[in-house]
């Protein structure tokens, strides 16, 4: 009888762990109710037209593998000419479970510039290095610009 | 991780086997168990904590089962099973159809693994395991972790006490881990490219939608069967052998039989701890129907909270009702060749349900099919995509055939040394071309993470 006691009180504690893990990861989802259009509407004021050029759905399944009908919205500049590395992409998920897929592709979309920069673009290396990947909530912001600092605190202002 | 990148095959993997293979016998358990941690780390660190704390959970209940059983507590050993695989489906359907917050990985795969070994204890198919290290181990193998097989307790602990990393466990180790390799790279993610773009076509012929599920058929079993040759063949390189999770699926002579072949460690664990303890098939024939109809609404619940996942488990359940209890002799009577046109033809359909976003569209799909809503019976697009990708087509085509699989395999391991090198040149090759296709192109996932 003793050991059962002892059992259930580790079993209460796991219980009591998880509930907080759970509530920590809850608070950090918060869901924006942001439109898609009005966040491109503010994104565009952002992008740099001479490096980049819009993305449509199939450039986006080519570059990222991201299927758009999947996501509720979804926004791709991408380089204009083979030797720049500027992009931009915002997407709003339909569901933020699939926000660790996305990352990982726009992570892999970053690895393969930086390979195809490696050894002679030192510059859009240093670009690319510099990118930021931000997940808020639904939205999910990559953007690899020399403004790029100011470019994510104009999406997280518009969330 | 994923078992297909870079920085798994040449930094991981060497890595783990070189940890693995120079700790003394009595640390190896708890080296695998580290390694398996880092892995599941590296992919999803933030849901670590759950994967560690729903493990504990589970063997304080594994233990305090046993007691219940040493005190002869029947009614709070009910209690105690019952509730406690409630909480943990309660928490994978909170991961995976609350969509609050992004789904840990694996954790379908995963909470399987723990029902598993609580369902082994309460039906007294395995002893309690005291030794918190081999339960540990079981639940967070690094091989079957992120995406399976599915492996049952009782069959991992029966492998535990004899797990050894030999010389030929680990060729074959080697070999199947390739195999998975040219099936993810060479085949499903070339294929995938394909179905992708031919999916986001407003306007198909007949044969263009016939030949985009036919796509998405092959896409999904060599990539997924890529994975668990994956998994197995590094189960074998670290000395432990798994079971086979597909066995040539689309030479299946029956929706029943196919079910054998596709996914096996899922039916076996729907078999097992579903359909077997609701009374299986010793029982009435409306009984047996309704055991068939929860094991498939399950299916289709477990693959996704979408309505179409729910038809594409409930369409499979209802074929295997008509062949159990309508036409399956009449079936038999059939030649070879026909039912496996009649196996393929309603999977591939199934399939329609299981890559739509809604049913809407999977009827839309459908009705192309058929020639409802389509621009002809065929047109330049079916034939770019035909002619472009004829070659991967037709080899995804011959290695679905078991008689040229089986030729392969004569021919490559016959009594002959010649052939024996001459097989390992060729697994040689394969591997050197796979790292080519890895470094020239963009990572692509596994399609059964999402699950």
């Amino acid at each position: 009888m003793k050991k059962l006691i002892v059992y259930r009180i580790i079993k209460v504690i796991l219980v009591v762990i998880i509930g907080i893990w759970l509530f920590d990861r809850l608070s950090g989802t918060k869901v924006s109710k942001t439109s898609f259009t009005k966040m491109q509407s503010i994104m565009v004021k952002h992008v740099n037209t001479k490096q980049t050029k819009v993305g449509n759905k199939q450039i986006i399944r080519r570059l990222y593998g991201l299927d758009p009908s999947n996501y509720e919205g979804i926004m791709l500049y991408y380089p204009s000419s083979t030797m720049s590395a500027n992009e931009l992409l915002v997407v709003k998920l339909k569901s933020v479970k699939d926000e660790q897929s996305v990352v990982d592709l726009i992570k892999a979309r970053r690895q393969s510039q930086k390979n195809a920069f490696k050894g002679y673009g030192a510059a859009q290396t240093k670009l690319l290095n510099d990118s930021l990947i931000e997940v808020r909530g639904n939205y999910i912001l990559y953007v690899v610009d020399e403004n790029a600092s100011s470019i994510r605190d104009a999406f997280v202002k518009a969330l | 991780m994923s078992f297909s990148t870079l920085s798994f095959i040449f930094a991981f993997l060497p890595m783990s086997l070189l940890l693995y293979l120079i700790v003394p016998k009595v640390l190896k358990k708890f080296i695998l168990i580290l390694i398996s941690l880092i892995f599941y780390a590296w992919g999803d660190i933030s849901n670590l904590l759950y994967l560690v704390i729903a493990s504990l959970f589970i063997y304080m209940t594994g233990l305090e089962l046993d007691v219940c059983f040493k005190e002869q507590k029947q009614k709070e050993k009910r209690i105690i099973f019952f509730g406690s695989v409630a909480l943990i489906i309660g928490m994978l359907a909170f991961f995976k159809y609350a969509g609050f917050m992004s789904m840990p990985i694996g954790v379908s795969f995963f909470t399987f693994s723990l029902i598993s070994y609580l369902a082994d204890v309460y039906m007294k198919k395995a002893e309690v395991e005291h030794n918190i290290i081999n339960y540990l181990l079981y639940v967070t193998y690094f091989p079957k972790l992120i995406s399976g097989p599915i492996v049952q307790y009782h069959t991992f602990r029966k492998s535990l006490d004899s797990m050894q990393m030999t010389k030929i466990k680990f060729a074959h180790g080697c070999q199947q881990f390739i195999l998975g390799l040219v099936k993810k790279v060479l085949i499903a993610d070339v294929i995938s490219k394909a179905f992708s773009s031919m999916s986001s076509i407003h306007s198909m012929s007949v044969l263009g939608s016939w030949l985009m599920v036919i796509f998405y058929a092959l896409q999904l079993y060599f990539d997924f069967s890529g994975y668990s040759d994956m998994a197995i063949g590094l189960s074998y390189m670290f000395g432990m052998p798994m079971e086979d999770n597909f066995n040539e699926p689309y030479a299946s002579q029956s929706i029943s039989d196919f079910w054998r072949r596709w996914h096996i460690s899922l039916g076996h664990f729907f078999r097992d701890y579903v359909y077997i303890p609701l009374g299986g098939n010793r029982c009435s024939t409306m009984r047996q129907i309704f055991n068939l109809t929860v094991v498939w609404l399950l299916t289709g619940i477990w693959h996704g909270n979408t309505i179409c996942f729910l038809v594409w488990g409930l369409y499979h359940g209802f074929f295997i009702i008509l062949e159990k209890f309508v036409y399956g002799k009449g079936l038999k009577k059939l030649h070879v060749f026909w039912r496996v046109i009649y196996t393929d033809f309603l999977v591939f359909i199934g399939w329609i349900f299981f890559f739509s976003p809604s049913i809407h569209k999977a009827l839309d799909t459908i009705a192309h099919l058929f020639g409802h809503g389509v621009n002809g019976f065929t047109d330049t697009a079916f034939f770019y995509y035909f002619t472009s990708y004829f070659i991967v087509l037709l080899f995804a085509v011959l290695l679905c055939i078991p008689k040229i699989r089986e030729l392969y395999r004569k021919s490559t391991y016959g009594d002959s040394v010649v052939t024996t090198y001459l097989s390992g040149l060729l697994y040689l090759g394969a591997f050197v071309l796979c790292l080519a296709y890895i470094v020239s192109s963009t990572y692509s996932s596994f399609l059964y993470f999402k699950f």
